[in-house]
């Protein structure tokens, strides 16, 4: 039955409802905020089922689920409609499942929280929008649920919104991805004016008659890229992220590790037709990302913050998928996509145990030892751990070495800018070995930098240690659905997706695997791993010894390259000053008077007209005489 | 001289079915009568229900005849076609919305419920057969009808002069134009020999069957001009519209409610039938003063409206403005423009008397000064929900999008670019640029700090919150989601053009 | 083509000229002797007791415009009576659906007191 499509959607927009309208005591609400996304993944595992079972096809394996047409006139409609393919199949089951698990930690770890019911209403509120986001078949729908999960967004980064900084994270968040919006907007007006449709069915089958390099195909891809990159936290548009950390941690783990930042990622292989017709915006996509690995696994060097770690660790992992999308291997994209969402979430909550553990302390410089005190998490993490720096038989082995294997591929039969591509993958692949163990090595082992929270230091309950579990086992046998050089069941899972439009120019020579490559990629994580074993692990040093190594590389990497400076400098300050200039002299001395001008006259001629209105019936009377008699004196005069 | 009597004599019981609505509505009309006077209905929820029952079986009755309509009846004087009958779903939808909101005003000004409710179906069954009249003499007979009661109910608060006031001033000057209408159809008659639509529209297209030089007569022009002030009165266009904000003050707010929305809805739905079907063939004849008319009452509409300070008068204005819109839609003349007429009612029976609930209910708890747009100061802080409903109906007034207002403006102004009246179209959507001013700024004084603040408003009456709630829902709804209901209102006009043989 | 309304034009003029004769002949022969009940504005109706702004009782005035209701109601019998013959059953049963609203009509205006003098 393939209707179960409505009900992965009902189910959330149900928990959200309930939560957001009923005063429900937190006991309740426990129940129904998990509960709902469980039976949305219960939902999404049967379509999943149901669209396996389907014939091997382009066509078989999808299917549009039209609720309702949305018309206002002319030949234009548009369909409240959801699209089931392998495509947003996989990503419901993501969602649902990942967020499933997300919610039942959060029981544990909002407990005692102002606020616990409006948290899991805005939760569930999140859900239901990124799996709009996934289910539409048409671009409208599509940033519906993108601008959706911006707003949840926003309102989970404020959470705690008598916190200044949480407030003003939230709105950089909301500001820096109303730009994105902003360029999937444009992309929408054009794909309407030029193809009369925004349903994806439209606008692939027009745009797949365009030619090849052609400039449409570029233009609107660049437009969806701004999205895609204001979204996931791409160069750019990516400062925000960091600040992100702001809201609670269930809600970094959700929505700014496992899902909505990945939306960029599911929009570039969505909307693949766009993208095949043009070269150069996969290039620009592939550079993006490979910029953004080594750039975010750098600013990871440096920072202190347990959580923001993560957050240069999440951007350095999604700038992963871009490549894999980059190089027009849709695949091993969303293969990084989801295996990142199993050990990200993983880490994610991991990082929230220890800050539960020591009063929600997010400096790693007062840590250290923890090992001891919290076993579990320990382990959990270091599972975590192992599986983003992709060490052999973890998951993150596998798709990570899908991406740069299908990079080395492309570089073998593509222009020399791909070996760049693949070289800064490598060494991106070593950074994220330093920092991943710079940060678990200081975090759990020497010796407790700070006694008093050391002490005090309990570890999670079972609400929160369940998820962990289930997620760790998801990190270490999630990747054997393929295996390098070997099998790759997600592939051929999604091929149909991906064939239905297929691209019209030069064949693409596409190699997923070379020994070389392997090679190479676990030489340099290996070398990361005893960088960081020697600097943190054997001499265990305060962070100022460090940085005296190399200071001005060292307080670069610590200010995060000034970035966040910059950004101020070049548009903070120069809009304003921009604004309060014309303020000052066009707004106040001419538009202010010209528009004052208008509501002065209009308001006089109806002052003046409101005369007419005397209130004598023989005055009406007149009027209506007046208007007869012109009217008839029109047709007597013999205006016909 | 001899009486010829050559009247076709089979009255069958199906025309008598395809009058059906009508029929229960008077049925309900005269049982209320009955019951008001052998059993004294002090109690106005018998009333109410006995109204609300009414109008619900009239409802069914319609739905019914939605399949099974006649292109004519009872004499080729009826039409029950898809047309007549979704304007009977605005007038029922508008009358049930009523009903809701009445009897917390009725209990407030100790009306006689029995005979309030047995007026309001009376003129709704003046309405249902306007809207349905396929001859010149039953529009006639069925505008007085609907119009005698609305006098009575205009001046229904006795003990209020300005009620008094309002019902004599209706009566004295409605009966003025209705002269000119009367007269108008008379010389129509004059010049075709007929009053029947059909014929009128055969006559001046072809000159079958009536004397070639009828398209030529003056007799025709000078009726035309007649009746358009007739029509034009009722409607309420400028120069015709001085009675309507006296009359929306003065009389009690849910007849105001009532009457702004369905008498416009079945004067235009006559309207289009004798000028846009009946008068086709002469529309070149009558597009410039139309254009005209429109033109004015749009600018004079909403300039006045801005120099309001009492919500009633201000929603006065804005129907003559929207009268302005709708009458660009007539002014089209094609199929678009008639289907926008008929969802612009739709909509407008939503969005306007939700406005009207929001005075009622003002009224009901701040006294005659709830009339006053400063009284709604802080009403955001008081009662969110009201308050919240206020600004939908507002915002749908002004056109916004994803507001029913937004779809019922844009099909008719749409309508008329269609029919190269760009011009019209133009001035339309400046003007309702200038109407956002006035609708906003309830809105604005709405969320103006209160006072005296902390104080919580007294909970509206349950039957008046639910119909705040289903105007809300309509309004939206039908902002969203138009399809549908613009499904049927293009059926409805489809049917009609099908009988006169139009695409 | 307007020509056959000539007959009309002619009737109107000839009622009109002879108000007007009859106006001018009783102004220019008739004695002029104005008094105090000659130029009240209802010479033949009811003295003028107070000035009319204050309420006074209307309830001839409602039993007069009852009875011209009805009347005229009663009128629409006589077309309906010719052609009775060829309406046949139904006619009759028309008929008899009018009188009945009527009648509610009637019912209604008794029991509500409108026919009562007194009160």
């Amino acid at each position: 039955m393939p209707y179960a499509v409505y009900l992965i959607l009902f189910f959330p927009f149900l928990g959200f409802v309930l939560n957001a309208l009923l005063p429900l005591n937190n006991r309740v609400v426990s129940l129904v905020g998990p509960g709902s996304v469980l039976l949305a993944f219960v939902s999404a595992a049967y379509s999943f089922n149901w669209l396996h079972g389907r014939p091997d096809t382009p066509l078989g394996r999808s299917y549009d689920a039209v609720f309702t047409r949305w018309a206002l006139a002319g030949p234009f409609h548009l369909n409240v409609g959801f699209l089931l393919d392998p495509l947003s199949s996989l990503m419901t089951l993501i969602i649902t499942g990942v967020g499933f698990l997300i919610l039942v930690y959060s029981t544990g770890y909002m407990r005692g929280e102002d606020g616990y019911r409006r948290f899991f209403a805005q939760m569930d509120l999140f859900i239901l929008a990124m799996l709009i986001l996934v289910l539409a078949d048409n671009y409208i729908w599509l940033l519906i649920g993108w601008a959706g999960v911006g707003l949840t967004s926003y309102l989970l980064i404020g959470y705690y919104f008598l916190r200044p900084s949480a407030v003003a994270a939230a709105r950089k968040a909301f500001v820096m991805n109303v730009i994105g919006d902003w360029g999937m907007m444009i992309a929408i007006f054009m794909m309407f004016v030029l193809f009369g449709g925004v349903d994806f069915n439209t606008v692939f089958t027009k745009v797949h008659v365009q030619p090849y390099d052609g400039l449409i195909p570029t233009v609107l891809a660049l437009f969806l890229l701004v999205g895609a990159v204001a979204k996931s936290a791409q160069i750019p548009l990516y400062t925000w992220l960091p600040d992100a950390m702001e809201g609670p941690t269930p809600v970094s783990a959700l929505i700014h590790a496992a899902t909505m930042v990945t939306a960029g990622v599911y929009l570039i292989a969505r909307s693949y037709p766009i993208y095949q017709q043009s070269p150069f915006a996969l290039h620009v996509v592939a550079f993006i990302g490979c910029a953004g690995v080594v750039f975010a696994a750098t600013m990871g060097l440096a920072n202190n913050d347990i959580k923001r770690v993560l957050a240069y660790s999440t951007m350095s992992q999604i700038a992963y998928m871009f490549c894999g999308v980059g190089v027009a291997v849709y695949s091993a994209g969303m293969f990084h996509l989801l295996e990142h969402a199993f050990f990200k979430a993983l880490l994610f909550m991991g990082a929230g145990a220890v800050m539960h553990a020591l009063g929600d302390e997010l400096d790693i410089q007062k840590m250290g030892g923890l090992r001891h005190k919290l076993p579990f998490v320990y382990w959990t993490f270091l599972v975590g751990v192992l599986a983003i720096i992709g060490t052999p038989l973890f998951s993150g082995f596998f798709s990570k070495e899908d991406v740069i294997g299908a990079v080395f591929g492309r570089a073998q039969s593509g222009d020399g800018w791909d070996w760049l591509v693949w070289a800064l993958l490598v060494i991106g692949a070593g950074l994220t070995a330093i920092y991943m163990f710079r940060l678990f090595f200081l975090v759990f082992h020497g010796d407790p930098r700070d006694r008093e929270l050391y002490d005090h230091a309990h570890g999670p309950g079972w609400s929160m240690k369940a998820p962990m579990l289930v997620l760790s086992v998801l990190a270490v046998i999630g990747g054997y659905i393929a295996f390098p050089g070997q099998y790759n069941l997600l592939d051929a899972f999604l091929s149909p997706v991906f064939a239905r439009w297929p691209h019209n120019g030069p064949a693409i020579v596409a190699q997923p695997f070379s020994l070389a490559s392997m090679l190479a990629t676990l030489l340099l994580t290996l070398v990361g791993f005893l960088v960081a074993y020697a600097i943190y692990y054997r001499r265990n040093p305060a962070p100022q010894r460090v940085g005296s190594l190399a200071p001005a590389v060292y307080r670069l990497l610590y200010h995060r390259y000034y970035v966040d400076e910059i950004y101020d400098a070049a548009f903070v300050w120069t809009t304003r000053t921009f604004y309060r200039l014309t303020d000052r002299f066009f707004e106040e001395d001419t538009l202010d008077n010209i528009v004052d001008g208008f509501g002065v006259v209009t308001r006089l001629a109806g002052g003046w007209l409101r005369g007419a209105q005397t209130g004598f019936v023989r005055n009406y009377a007149l009027g209506i005489l007046f208007g007869a008699v012109l009217i008839v004196g029109y047709y007597v005069i013999g205006g016909r | 001289m001899m009486l010829v009597v050559s009247v076709p004599l089979h009255v069958t019981l199906a025309d008598w079915g395809s009058i059906l609505p009508e029929l229960v509505v008077t049925g309900g009309f005269l049982v209320l009568l009955l019951a008001d006077a052998f059993i004294p209905v002090r109690r106005t929820e018998v009333a109410t229900g006995i109204a609300l029952l009414t109008i619900l079986l009239a409802f069914l009755a319609a739905m019914n005849l939605w399949s099974h309509g006649m292109a004519a009846s009872l004499y080729d004087t009826v039409s029950s076609d898809k047309f007549a009958v979704f304007f009977d779903f605005v007038i029922l939808v508008s009358a049930a919305l009523t009903a809701l909101l009445s009897p917390s005003y009725i209990r407030y000004s100790h009306f006689d419920p029995g005979e309030f409710y047995a007026l309001i179906l009376a003129s709704a069954v003046g309405m249902m057969f306007m809207a349905a009249a396929i001859s010149l003499m039953v529009i006639f007979i069925a505008l007085e009808l609907l119009s005698l009661a609305l006098y009575i109910l205009s001046g229904f608060e006795r003990s209020r002069p300005e009620s008094q006031e309002a019902g004599f001033k209706y009566f004295l000057l409605s009966s003025f134009a209705s002269a000119f209408l009367v007269y108008g159809m008379a010389m129509v008659y004059g010049a075709t020999g007929t009053t029947r639509i059909l014929q009128i529209a055969t006559c001046l297209g072809h000159g079958a069957g009536c004397s070639a030089a009828a398209s030529a007569s003056p007799l025709l022009y000078i009726g035309v001009g007649l009746m358009l002030v007739g029509f034009a009165f009722k409607v309420s266009i400028v120069p015709f519209h001085m009675w309507t904000p006296d009359v929306y003050q003065g009389a009690p707010t849910p007849v105001t409610a009532f009457m702004s929305v369905t008498t416009k809805a079945a004067v235009f739905a006559a309207f289009i039938r004798v000028f846009n079907f009946a008068l086709a063939p002469i529309e070149s004849h009558w597009y410039g003063v139309v254009w005209a008319l429109a033109i004015v009452t749009m600018v004079v509409g909403n300039i006045v409206a801005l120099v309001q300070t009492s919500m009633k008068r201000l929603l006065a204005y804005s129907g003559i403005a929207h009268a302005g819109y709708i009458l660009v839609a007539l002014a089209a003349d094609n199929a678009l423009g008639q289907t926008s007429v008929a969802f612009y009612f739709l909509a407008y029976a939503f969005m306007n008397i939700g406005a009207f609930v929001v005075v009622a209910v003002m009224e009901s708890q701040e006294g005659p000064v709830g009339d006053e747009i400063a009284s709604y100061r802080g009403l955001f802080y008081r009662n969110p929900s009201l308050a919240g409903a206020t600004a939908v109906f507002m915002f749908s007034l002004a056109g916004f999008p994803l507001t029913a207002g937004f779809v019922a403006k844009y099909l008719a102004f749409s309508a008329a670019v269609q029919a190269h009246h760009t011009d019209l179209a133009i001035i339309g959507v400046l003007t309702s640029l200038i109407s956002i001013y006035y609708y906003l700024r309830v809105v604005y004084v709405m969320l103006r700090r209160p006072e005296v603040p902390g104080v919580q408003s007294p909970p509206t009456p349950a039957a008046a919150d639910l119909a705040a709630w289903i105007a809300v829902a309509g309004t939206i709804g039908l902002g969203i989601i138009p399809t549908g209901f613009l499904n049927l209102a293009t059926q409805s006009v489809t049917a009609i053009r099908y009988i006169f043989g139009l695409p | 083509m307007l020509t056959e309304y000539i007959p009309i034009l002619i009737l109107s003029l000839l009622a009109g000229g002879f108000a007007l004769t009859n106006i001018a002949v009783t102004l220019l022969s008739g004695p002029y002797r104005p008094s105090r009940e000659k130029l009240a504005p209802y010479e033949s109706g009811m003295t003028e007791i107070q000035p009319p702004r204050q309420r006074f009782p209307v309830k001839f005035y409602v039993i007069a415009m009852l009875f011209l209701l009805f009347d005229i109601e009663g009128v629409s019998f006589f077309p309906w009576a010719i052609i009775l013959r060829g309406l046949r059953f139904p006619g009759f049963v028309e008929m008899l659906i009018f009188v009945l609203i009527l009648a509610v009509g009637y019912v209604f205006l008794w029991k509500k007191g409108a026919l009562t003098w007194e009160r």
